[in-house]
């Protein structure tokens, strides 16, 4: 047992008193967020009506919209994907899909499908990519546009579509994820509203166990997977929690990449996406206020509180590994090459704001939990802690987790695509319950070793498996 | 720096805190304990509460459903005379005021003629039309827009005091279904204050209108449109021509013309684009050449992608000097607008000299031309 009066006691309750002051103060963020998310999704003004959404269909003073959608190694998916995409209801929009030196018969698959020619479309934007080896359109009547090009990953794909977009907006979408019909309307209001707002990021929903027919969501259902529904509810705490707040102080520094709209002449100035860097999606958001602020220019890039893009979460532990790895040295990557952001108020909330927080409580989490938790048991064993204050600080932390998740819950039934039967609000509950015993302190093991492997220089994406969507019965 | 401020720590915590694990901070933190298992508890069960709750009243209504509509059915074929039925709709609004409101107001959008207006007098009767004005009137944001929606609905003239009490409303939605519903109304004037109002409005709100008003087009070019256009104030002529656009209609406006002159780039790019809609509007080769050489590239491109179908083949030698300018966008205009004058042999021999990306531009325009998508 060692004496709270020597040094090395000394240090050690500062340390743990530092790390319980971060965890309130970590809880208490979060709870504000929260807090501030609840009180925008009840707000009526900024919302859209499907009356209305049935007028700007048919309108023609819309901006058009290409959506640009990179495909590698997509041959079963991808036909299924495009229709869908086609699909989406908004007066003028052009899929764009680009494959990314594909090794299967993606683009055979579309050529086939789809009626393809080889066409001799120009490109109007300049941003260097890898080889465009061909460029088709359909001989249908389809707004379609096929670029095949050598392997480059996503944010060459998606520069190669930048590149030949010709609409004033793009989206940037998975081509694996499953949009709402809606989304592309309620995703470009707030460019209709604000002829500042130059990017927009919606609420990406978990669709495993969901029904899927013809490439929408049709019925929502909680996942069947333990694994799953941890992760449901924390897309639900990220997206009705943090992202909201942030939005609403103009410091939000992450739009999924799993669907993004964005200003495409403000995007081709800023150079594009940035093809060195795992987390390609971080990097463009928060280079784009960087290039806005440091421009002198007036900008928003708003949250769109609504349900607008369903994924296929990894159900397997070793893929959700990989992902989470990935996630971590992406945000690592973004926060180190902008670090002159940080705090600098000449980048406004952003600046003096939202790096902070993603610095302190997004990448340096990790860390900080882990060692909470090896101080507190090491602390116990060297009689430098109570065992009761340990149990209760324990207790606190899963209850305030606990209470967040609930929170968020209670947010998710105020957005348009909500879990339906009481059964399973029971299930999410139960997931929200168990999800602080061992699934937290998982992740927090998994970004702890995207930090190691980002100092090891490790820039690989990793592979991504997917199950396919549930069919509707 | 971490770890003089960790001294620093070290040192503030054996001042203030010489022994933190004294009995105070463990109180502290079993209290925290004690209000958030409260929360979790509360949070769990009025979530609970509420959801159990919208279910049945979800059920009830889909039970109710079938009654309220035969019953409005019964009303718009003609049993409005019968006070018994208009007790049962009273009756019906008792029990589900929301699901009253909604099929009502379903009901009158489906309906024309002589069934609207048995409805209208139903609503009227049975007191619904009454909690529509009182809801027209809350402070409530959505209640107000639901109420706007529902009084929209009536009959022409009902409910017009409302709906233009409305257009004030601070909530964009709630404006927006007054002035929908006041241009359904078809009354000229009403029509024309909001058009006046339009300029000042988000994208948004002037593609929501721009789309209702097309049914009034005629109208308004003759009198709103064509006094904007000759107008002085950006806002309105640009306001003008975009509806003149977006609507692609042929119509009189003849005050076009002048603005393709016009000192402000955004009115004249526009004004090029209307060109083609414009009944009247004369576009002189003048126009066209100064437009051509604008330094505003919106211009430049407006002014190609209506060459063809306005101008004249005396344009062409112009065209295929800016099929080289370093704007991609103008460039690409310039190709689609040689293809559209029909100028294939220059197009080939632009691809036989092989300078890019003129040659590039020139076979996608060809391209184009020879499958008949000949659109940017």
């Amino acid at each position: 047992v060692i004496e709270h009066s020597t040094l090395f006691g000394r240090v050690f309750l500062t340390v743990e008193l530092l790390l319980i002051g971060y965890v309130a103060a970590i809880n208490l963020l979060y709870f504000v967020l929260t807090i501030i998310g609840f009180f925008t999704l009840q707000r009526f003004s900024g919302r859209i009506f499907q009356a209305e959404i049935d007028t700007l269909v048919n309108s023609t003073a819309l901006p058009g919209i290409g959506v640009i959608a990179p495909a590698y190694n997509e041959e079963l998916s991808i036909r299924d994907s495009v229709r869908s995409m086609l699909r989406l209801r908004y007066p003028a929009h052009e899929v764009i899909v680009i494959n990314d030196g594909s090794k299967d018969g993606t683009l055979a698959v579309l050529i086939e499908e789809f009626r393809l020619y080889r066409s001799s479309r120009v490109p109007l934007g300049s941003i260097p990519t890898k080889h465009v080896r061909g460029v088709y359109e359909s001989r249908d009547p389809l707004k379609l546009l096929v670029i095949d090009k050598e392997n480059g990953g996503k944010a060459d794909s998606l520069n190669a579509g930048i590149n030949f977009c010709r609409h004033p907006l793009f989206a940037a979408v998975d081509s694996d994820s499953l949009i709402e019909s809606d989304a592309l309307l309620r995703m470009a209001k707030p460019f209709l509203d604000d002829d500042t707002t130059i990017a927009t990021g919606g609420i990406v929903r978990v669709a495993n166990g969901c029904k899927v027919e013809g490439g929408a969501v049709t019925e929502v259902r909680v996942p069947d997977s333990l694994l799953a529904r941890f992760q449901a509810i924390e897309y639900l705490r990220a997206f009705l929690g943090g992202r909201v707040a942030f939005s609403l102080l103009n410091a939000l520094l992450l739009i999924s990449g799993a669907f993004g709209l964005f200003r495409r002449d403000v995007v081709l100035e800023a150079g594009g996406f940035d093809t060195n860097t795992v987390g390609e999606d971080m990097e463009l958001v928060v280079r784009l206020h960087r290039f806005m602020f440091e421009k002198r220019r007036a900008h928003r890039i708003v949250f769109v509180p609504d349900p607008v893009c369903w994924t296929e979460v990894p159900e397997s532990v070793r893929v959700l590994r990989r992902q989470r790895n990935r996630w971590q040295r992406g945000s690592l990557e973004c926060l180190w090459k902008h670090r002159k952001m940080f705090y600098n108020p000449r980048y406004g909330m952003v600046g003096m704001l939202g790096f902070p927080y993603f610095f302190f409580f997004e990448a340096l989490g990790p860390i900080v939990e882990l060692l909470g938790y090896v101080m507190t048991i090491s602390g116990l064993l060297l009689g430098l802690i109570g065992k009761d204050m340990a149990i209760l600080f324990f207790v606190v932390s899963l209850l305030f987790g606990l209470l967040l998740s609930l929170a968020c819950i209670t947010l998710e039934e105020f957005t348009l695509r909500k879990y339906p039967s009481v059964r399973d609000l029971r299930i999410l509950l139960g997931a929200a319950m168990l999800e602080c015993l061992g699934f937290r302190q998982l992740t927090a093991v998994w970004r702890l070793e995207g930090i190691i492997d980002q100092m090891r220089g490790k820039t690989a994406w990793g592979k991504m498996e997917r199950r396919g969507f549930k069919p509707a019965a | 720096l971490l770890l003089l401020s960790l001294g620093v720590a070290v040192w503030l915590t054996d001042q203030w805190l010489p022994d933190w694990t004294s009995s105070a901070p463990l109180n502290a933190a079993f209290s925290i304990t004690i209000v958030l298992m409260a929360s979790v508890v509360v949070l769990a069960l009025s979530m609970f509460i509420l959801k159990v709750r919208s279910e049945r009243l979800l059920r009830k209504e889909e039970q109710l459903r079938p009654t309220g509509i035969e019953l409005l059915t019964s009303i718009a074929q003609g049993a409005t005379a019968d006070r018994l039925t208009i007790d049962h709709l009273a009756a019906f609004h008792r029990r589900s005021p929301r699901l009253a409101h909604e099929l009502l107001s379903g009901a009158l959008a489906l309906q024309k003629g002589e069934g609207s207006s048995l409805l209208a007098a139903a609503a009227q009767l049975s007191g619904i039309a009454e909690d529509w004005r009182r809801m027209a009137r809350s402070r409530n944001a959505e209640v107000r827009c639901h109420a706007i929606t529902y009084l929209g609905r009536l009959p022409p003239g009902t409910a017009v005091e409302e709906l233009r009490y409305a257009l004030g409303d601070p909530e964009e939605l709630v404006r927006v279904g007054a002035a929908l519903a006041l241009i359904n109304s078809g009354d000229l004037d009403e029509i024309e204050r909001i058009f006046q109002a339009l300029p000042r409005q988000t994208t948004l709100v002037r593609a929501l209108m721009s789309a209702r008003l097309s049914k009034h087009s005629v109208a308004l070019a003759a009198g709103p449109i064509h006094r904007a256009l000759e107008s002085d104030d950006s806002a309105r002529i640009i306001g003008a021509l975009d509806l003149l656009v977006s609507w692609k209609r042929s119509l009189p406006a003849p005050g076009v013309g002048p603005l393709l002159r016009s000192k402000d780039d955004a009115a004249r790019a526009r004004a090029f684009q209307a060109l083609p809609y414009a009944m009247g509007a004369k576009a002189s080769l003048d126009d066209f050449e100064e437009a051509l050489q604008a330094e505003n590239n919106e211009v430049r491109c407006a002014a190609l992608s209506v060459s063809a179908r306005c101008g004249t083949p005396l344009l062409v030698p112009r065209i295929l000097t800016l099929l080289k300018d370093p704007e991609p966008t103008t460039a690409t205009a310039a190709g689609y607008a040689l293809a559209s004058f029909g100028m294939t042999r220059l197009l080939e021999s632009t691809i036989i000299e092989g300078a890019r990306p003129s040659a590039d531009i020139a076979m996608e325009a060809l391209e184009k031309v020879r499958i008949g998508r000949l659109t940017l």
